[in-house]
């Protein structure tokens, strides 16, 4: 008895909701998107025309996978994350210990840190600029223009070798610090208790702040 | 309604002031990183972010952004000074994404202002109801990654996401509630990904925005929750999004008791 009352509650409400979303969403809005798109055409004959290649455009480079702004990808943490044992963290390394760089802003952190996961990638095996250069443009664009490109698009050793130079003054200038040596340290952080970090750093590299 | 954008957006870039991170605080970055994106290539072709790294040129860029920000606030009809400032935070975007290593995926304050490129009224309007549809349809997307590449499913996902984009946060802190919350989270994996599952219903529904309005004011705190969730739980700032939340703001009932207040005096 109960069972069946709570059933057909169940019921009757779900077709109430059902009835109220299919007039809304269906019914309602089908015509408004009809009168909205009516309207481009009528105000703006161009935008009209331009609507559907943007279309177009965005569904093709989800297909892809390759962002292209202002075509933006929405992709931030949609894929699996299987278990770690241990993760690897960049981090700051003074004399007197660890810089705490979880203070900084959202803002300066991504820019103190990601590029120095940026640079340890770019000094181990490159970023996959070049070979996307030539999947993009050998054999297209003339010799001399594919190098244009990759003069452009590609980090030299120069640019390498400055890194640390640039990551000290932006460090600086963020931390408030004026003076001593400061090391950029690779880690791991276990996923144990407490989730403790390896004793063992591999030092990327070591400046002096001046 | 361009005064109040546009004095959002000056908050905006005030944020990026107090944050290091206009393009003349920077310190000259000296790497590049325009990942496979075209229109980074192209910016990066046209030696703009190049340019832009150098300290003078940075600097003029700055004081020319904010002051043509100011300038909308206070003349919102001057079309060509919105073209600037619109195009001004387009290239900040791109050379502060170049210089970081990756691109930003904050993309509200790019968004919000191009309505106001438009010249007519009319034509403002159809512009800004299409910016309305892009954020729904972005946050659709969104939804539509986690079912297609999986996210959704696997069990495991939101604590281990918790854990990995924390783990250099717990080298520095492990006690407090921050702390216990997100230990609570990675301890509890299948709690977690209800939250996880959660985000993306959230993500998904905004496809209703799409077709009507009537749901805008949920479709508003639907988002703010899943920004401050995000905030809370990965640390993720939403500063330089929340411009996207004026799409789902009752702009026409505002309008109307403006009027009546500017009529009655």
């Amino acid at each position: 008895m109960g069972y069946n009352f709570s059933a057909k509650v169940t019921q009757t409400l779900f077709s109430f909701v059902f009835v109220y979303l299919f007039k809304e969403v269906v019914l309602y809005t089908k015509f408004k998107k009809i009168l909205f798109l009516k309207r481009i055409y009528k105000e703006w004959r161009a935008l009209f025309w331009i609507l559907p290649v943007c279309g177009l455009a965005q569904v093709f480079f989800m297909a892809k996978g390759i962002q292209n702004i202002p075509f933006f990808l929405y992709n931030m943490y949609s894929k699996p994350h299987p278990p770690r044992d241990s993760f690897a963290v960049y981090l700051v390394k003074l004399p007197g210990g660890y810089y705490d760089h979880k203070q900084l802003t959202n803002r300066e952190q991504e820019m103190l840190l990601n590029s120095v996961g940026y640079f340890d990638n770019l000094s181990r095996d490159g970023d996959g600029t070049l070979q996307s250069i030539n999947n993009r443009f050998a054999g297209r664009i003339s010799p001399r223009l594919l190098e244009y490109f990759k003069e452009n698009l590609y980090n030299n050793a120069g640019n390498l070798a400055a890194f640390p130079q640039w990551w000290a003054r932006y460090f600086k200038q963020v931390s408030g610090l004026k003076a001593g040596p400061v090391s950029v340290v690779k880690s791991y952080v276990t996923a144990s208790a407490g989730y403790p970090k390896s004793v063992h750093d591999s030092v990327l590299f070591t400046v002096q702040l001046k | 309604m361009a005064r109040v954008i546009f004095s959002w957006l000056f908050i905006i870039l005030l944020y990026f002031f107090f944050n290091n991170s206009l393009l003349s605080q920077l310190q000259e970055p000296v790497l590049i990183a325009p990942g496979s994106d075209n229109t980074f290539w192209l910016a990066h072709l046209l030696h703009i972010p190049q340019l832009l790294s150098k300290h003078w040129p940075a600097l003029i860029f700055d004081m020319l952004l904010t002051t043509s920000c100011l300038i909308c606030i206070i003349l919102p009809m001057s079309r060509s000074v919105t073209w600037i400032t619109v195009t001004g935070v387009w290239i900040l975007f791109i050379c502060y994404s170049s210089a970081a290593g990756k691109p930003y995926a904050q993309i509200g304050y790019l968004l919000a202002p191009l309505p106001f490129l438009a010249f007519k009224e009319n034509r403002f309007d159809l512009l800004w109801n299409l910016f309305r549809y892009w954020v729904c349809l972005l946050y659709f997307s969104g939804g539509l990654y986690k079912l297609y590449y999986g996210g959704f499913f696997y069990g495991d996902n939101m604590s281990q996401i918790i854990w990995q984009a924390n783990a250099d946060w717990f080298v520095f802190h492990n006690t407090g509630t921050s702390f216990e919350i997100k230990n609570y989270f990675i301890q509890h994996p299948g709690f977690a990904q209800r939250f996880y599952r959660l985000a993306t219903v959230t993500d998904l529904l905004m496809i209703a925005g799409l077709f009507t309005k009537r749901f805008d004011r949920w479709l508003l705190v639907a988002l703010i929750a899943f920004h401050v969730a995000n905030f809370m739980l990965l640390g993720i700032s939403f500063a330089e999004q929340s411009l996207i939340f004026a799409a789902f703001l009752p702009w026409p009932a505002w309008g109307r008791y403006y009027n009546s207040i500017k009529s009655d005096d």
